[in-house]
């Protein structure tokens, strides 16, 4: 008795002192704020991604954009000067492999700065871009206008930013419910190999019906 | 354990398929009324089992069982793996459906082998008898890591670094299926004694 109390209690000592592993799969999310994409990555039990993990940004035709690192939170950011369906891979060591996509249409890249741009987002957007701010928002800012002067550029990203901050412990419980595995999923897996079973028993049984006529 | 789909290359991809198709063929073979249960049970606890994570230090290993199936079924824990890697794959996207053969490979050959060269002694009374399942539990798990290492290092990683990260992860993991084993060991040997004679009968 006393031996398998000290055997626990050594094996408890060396589990907490041992290395950390993470055979879990990888999940992970990504933002679009304008032409910011901002994402992170983590495993399927909800521990984050290890920082300074390399995180590509990868082109529709699989070739790389840029690269960054993750930090201390397992997040990362790119921006992009293309809308394009980009893809985010993360290397977080041992074989383990995120993937993310991105999906064009999120993206819309800043008017004021690229003119050659502005042809790009002006299909992305419902109504094709006003000569004065290329933004549905610019009309609303007209009647507001009488009483103070905003520029719709400085609007739109004040109400990025903020939309960003209410949505980021959004997309942590996204991320968390989707890599929580669910009571379905085991009894669906168990199902599956009691029906295996089922029908091997049939096929046996069936083989030595043949084999004893 | 799970090593997931694009990260190795062509040619490990292929070789894990070979010899898990090749695994299951010959398990398959065997299959017969008496050992079907045994292996339905089994791969069903093997799929439920890389569910229960133990917590180890800041991150959880969780346990993989494959000693104990090598050493009950033989050359059928390679059906009852791949099953149940299929169904991690689609249900909990643990691995992917490319690299599951290099998956099911890494697994189940270690344990088969190592059941096969283990079982004259294993039922030995006394320290022997213990002491092979203990080597059969711990080391099955060691070989698979070192089997993921190896297909890793096949594609590009450097070995040590892998090995080093893969096997010192898994040495916990390796001890306590060590007592797991001996523990299931020696309640198959009190409830059914001629168990293993029958599991290898055929």
């Amino acid at each position: 008795m006393m031996a398998a109390r000290w055997c626990q209690t050594w094996l408890f000592l060396l589990l907490f002192a041992a290395l950390p592993v993470s055979a879990h799969n990888v999940v992970g999310s990504v933002f679009v704020d304008g032409d910011l994409l901002e994402g992170a990555f983590g495993f399927s039990n909800g521990d984050l991604a290890p920082s300074n993990a390399p995180v590509q940004l990868l082109s529709p035709e699989g070739s790389v954009v840029a690269t960054t690192v993750t930090d201390e939170q397992g997040e990362f950011a790119f921006r992009v000067t293309e809308a394009l369906a980009y893809q985010i891979v993360a290397d977080l060591g041992q074989g383990h492999l995120g993937t993310v996509e991105v999906f064009p249409e999120d993206i819309v890249l800043p008017t004021s700065s690229q003119d050659a741009a502005v042809d790009s987002t002006a299909d992305i957007l419902p109504e094709p871009a006003t000569a004065a701010a290329s933004s549905a928002t610019s009309s609303v800012d007209t009647a507001a206008s009488s009483l103070v002067l905003i520029d719709p550029a400085a609007l739109d990203a004040t109400v990025n930013r903020a939309v960003a901050a209410q949505l980021k412990p959004l997309r942590r419980d996204l991320l968390a419910m989707q890599s929580a595995t669910r009571l379905s999923d085991i009894l669906g897996g168990l199902g599956v190999i009691i029906g295996l079973c089922g029908g091997a028993a049939f096929w046996l049984a069936r083989r030595s019906q043949g084999g004893s006529r | 354990m799970h090593v997931v789909d694009g990260v190795l290359s062509a040619p490990v991809l292929l070789a894990g398929a070979g010899v898990a198709l090749a695994g299951t063929a010959v398990g398959l073979r065997t299959l017969d009324h008496r050992n079907l249960p045994v292996t339905g049970v089994l791969s069903a606890t093997f799929f439920v089992a890389s569910l229960i994570h133990v917590p180890l230090g800041p991150s959880s290993v969780h346990l993989v069982l494959n000693g104990l199936l090598g050493l009950l079924l033989g050359w059928l824990a390679f059906p009852a793996v791949l099953v149940a890697a299929a169904l991690q794959a689609v249900f909990f996207g643990y691995g992917g459906l490319f690299v599951l053969g290099v998956n099911v490979a890494n697994v189940a050959l270690p344990a088969v082998l190592l059941g096969a060269l283990l079982r004259p002694w294993i039922w030995r009374e006394g320290a022997l008898g213990t002491g092979c399942a203990f080597t059969l539990g711990a080391g099955s798990v060691l070989a698979t890591s070192l089997l993921v290492a190896l297909s890793l290092a096949f594609s590009g990683e450097a070995f040590w670094v892998a090995a080093k990260l893969t096997v010192l992860s898994h040495l916990p993991v390796a001890l306590i299926e060590g007592f797991l084993c001996v523990a299931a060991l020696a309640l198959v040997r009190r409830v059914r004694p001629g168990f293993l004679a029958e599991a290898w009968q055929s």
